[in-house]
């Protein structure tokens, strides 16, 4: 019988599409991803809270993201650039996440790398990037802006200066509208946390470091 | 605190509550509740189960409630189930853990001949913040009428909280059917029921709402329909349908979430070589905002009864989250080995290996770490 079933198993594993077009957005993931993944009833669901992380309901799940926090938006520790040394991704693929002897999320079962990279897309956002106009050497010469990103090629020592935007990073729990006076900070720019708890409208570019809902 | 936080965290992933086995359905008898007071089956036995679970075992000691050391009045049953495993899990970090399943009391006490009360009160995980009032919590409990007061078939209706009657309902909770299939542990709730049950066909619908008392684990109103004859005296087809309204966020544009989800489920019993091949498969329509997903899910399983007690499960589980996208599927192979050693006690080794996309690796786009355990648990039966 297993003769039958198990190639049959393996045929529907085979199916599917490897364009992952699925929504980036946060009611969409946890519905259908950390809700059945993480939100079990002994977990990280709403009436257990196991370390005070919620994920089996949208609204508990913005909540955990924003105020846990699983992700970090302050220009010092931006998540959306590096999505894989956030908080929330970190306790999806380490063995030991932060070292704190507890184990790689979810515990019972591994997460699909497919969802893996869907949760970092969404951290990510749409991105735009334009193109500085300037070259930089890291360690010797800086781009001219400090939000610039300096993109060396392969097997080069010098690179181009970008402006690398993330207008609308992990949509739907980047913020929440009423911390900060509906202020938040996406990297180094001051902006309107809207009622979506996604970034609105830019408020003003912070000089050096953006925090807490305030240019420091 | 280091192994304090690592042991909870086990705990959290594994413990859980068993309940009764569809695996004995059709090998000892024709429906649940020829064994069961519950119509859907589980917790108490009547009659007719104590002495299936005096004949199955090894060493068949009175199966009666604590060993039949109290008589009960007639109108009154009571019993209990306690379970504790331990083991080795890998997923992938490895660990060995020791930790508690169940703790549950059961009663039913029937009154004016056909109507019982029956109540299921035990440990269950405490409510975030109201730890002290929660710690022991009632997991069931309804009032239930039936047609014929002296046997399992008939019309039932029953309300209170209980779990919606759906599917082949396997005891086993991290079967897919259970864990993605729209009833996962804990996820009793409130709500009303009408069933009829024939030998040769039988027929459930469940209307519930989400839990008002206590947070709940399925954030949903909906219904529940089940639906299972049985041909031939050891063959059954049966069909499921369930919709729910997720209760998902009070201030967004789209408040609620849906699920439809509809299938169908079989079994068939070999009399011969003791076997029993009994599957699920279930396709979901999940509804979020403006999205639609669907996704598939299923069980099949083989049961062998083996001598000596002796009942061996192998099962197959599959759960695809997106029919449309490639590497979000994952299979597991489960082999289990019940001993029932007494009317009342119960060895269980439990095994599982777990892959995300079949063969793919953990380093390729479309896959991810594989995962297993091999899990003793204890069993005792009040």
């Amino acid at each position: 019988m297993s003769r039958l079933v198990w190639p049959a198993l393996l045929a529907l594993a085979a199916c599917g599409s490897s364009t992952d077009d699925r929504p980036r957005d946060a009611q969409y993931i946890t519905d259908t991803i950390l809700d059945p993944q993480c939100g079990g009833a002994e977990c990280h669901s709403t009436f257990v809270q196991s370390n005070d992380v919620v994920l089996d309901t949208y609204e508990g799940m913005r909540t955990t993201m924003v105020h846990f926090p699983l992700l970090s938006f302050d220009s010092d520790d931006y998540d959306p650039a590096d999505p894989k040394d956030s908080a929330l991704i970190t306790w999806v693929t380490k063995i030991d996440p932060f070292n704190l002897g507890i184990g790689r999320m979810p515990l019972d079962e591994s997460m699909p790398n497919a969802d893996i990279d869907l949760l970092e897309a969404w951290i990510t956002g749409p991105v735009s990037k334009a193109d500085d106009d300037a070259t930089c050497e890291p360690g010797v010469t800086a781009c001219p802006q400090l939000s610039d990103t300096c993109d060396v090629p392969d097997g080069q020592s010098t690179g181009e200066c970008f402006q690398i935007t993330f207008a609308d990073p992990a949509h739907g729990a980047a913020c929440d509208p009423s911390q900060f006076s509906g202020l938040a900070c996406n990297g180094l720019q001051l902006v309107k946390c809207t009622s979506e708890w996604s970034f609105g409208a830019v408020v003003q570019t912070c000089d050096s470091n953006c925090e807490e809902g305030m240019c420091q | 605190m280091r192994a304090l936080v690592f042991a909870i965290a086990i705990v959290c992933a594994l413990a859980g509550v068993a309940a009764a086995y569809p695996q004995f359905q059709l090998s000892k008898d024709q429906t649940c509740s020829s064994c069961h007071i519950a119509p859907e089956g589980g917790d108490l036995l009547n009659e007719n189960g104590l002495n299936v679970a005096e004949q199955i075992s090894q060493y068949g000691t009175d199966p009666a409630f604590i060993n039949g050391v109290f008589k009960l009045p007639a109108w009154l049953m009571l019993g209990g189930d306690f379970r504790a495993a331990t083991g080795y899990v890998e997923a992938p970090q490895k660990y060995l853990e020791t930790f508690p399943m169940q703790a549950d009391i059961y009663a039913s006490a029937k009154f004016a001949g056909h109507f019982h009360v029956n109540l299921t009160v035990g440990y269950r995980p405490p409510e975030y913040g109201n730890e002290a009032a929660t710690q022991v919590w009632s997991r069931e409990h309804y009032i239930m009428w039936q047609q014929h007061a002296d046997d399992g078939f008939g019309l039932f209706a029953r309300v209170g909280r209980f779990m919606p009657i759906f599917g082949l309902r396997f005891a086993e909770h991290p079967e897919y059917t259970r864990e993605y299939g729209g009833t996962p542990l804990y996820s009793e709730t409130y709500g009303a029921a009408i069933e009829y049950i024939e030998p040769n066909w039988e027929a459930h619908l469940t209307g519930f709402i989400e839990d008002p008392i206590i947070d709940p684990v399925a954030h949903d109103n909906g219904v529940a329909a089940y639906a299972e004859m049985r041909p031939i005296e050891h063959a059954s087809v049966g069909l499921e349908a369930m919709v729910t309204v997720g209760d998902d966020c009070s201030d967004c544009a789209y408040p609620h979430d849906e699920k439809y989800r509809g299938g169908v489920t079989g079994k068939y019993y070999a009399a011969g070589p003791g076997l029993e091949l009994e599957g699920e498969v279930q396709f979901v329509n999940v509804h979020v905002e403006t999205y639609g997903t669907n996704q598939g899910v299923g069980t099949i399983m083989l049961s062998k009864f083996l001598p000596f007690g002796v009942m061996a499960d192998l099962a197959l589980d599959y759960y695809n989250e997106d029919l449309r996208i490639k590497g979000v599927d994952r299979e597991a192979v489960d082999l289990n080995v019940h001993w029932f050693t007494t009317s009342h006690v119960e060895l269980l080794l439990t095994t599982r290996f777990e892959a995300i996309h079949g063969t793919a690796g953990e380093n390729t786009p479309t896959g991810g770490p594989s995962g297993s355990y091999v899990l003793l648990q204890a069993h005792y039966r009040l």
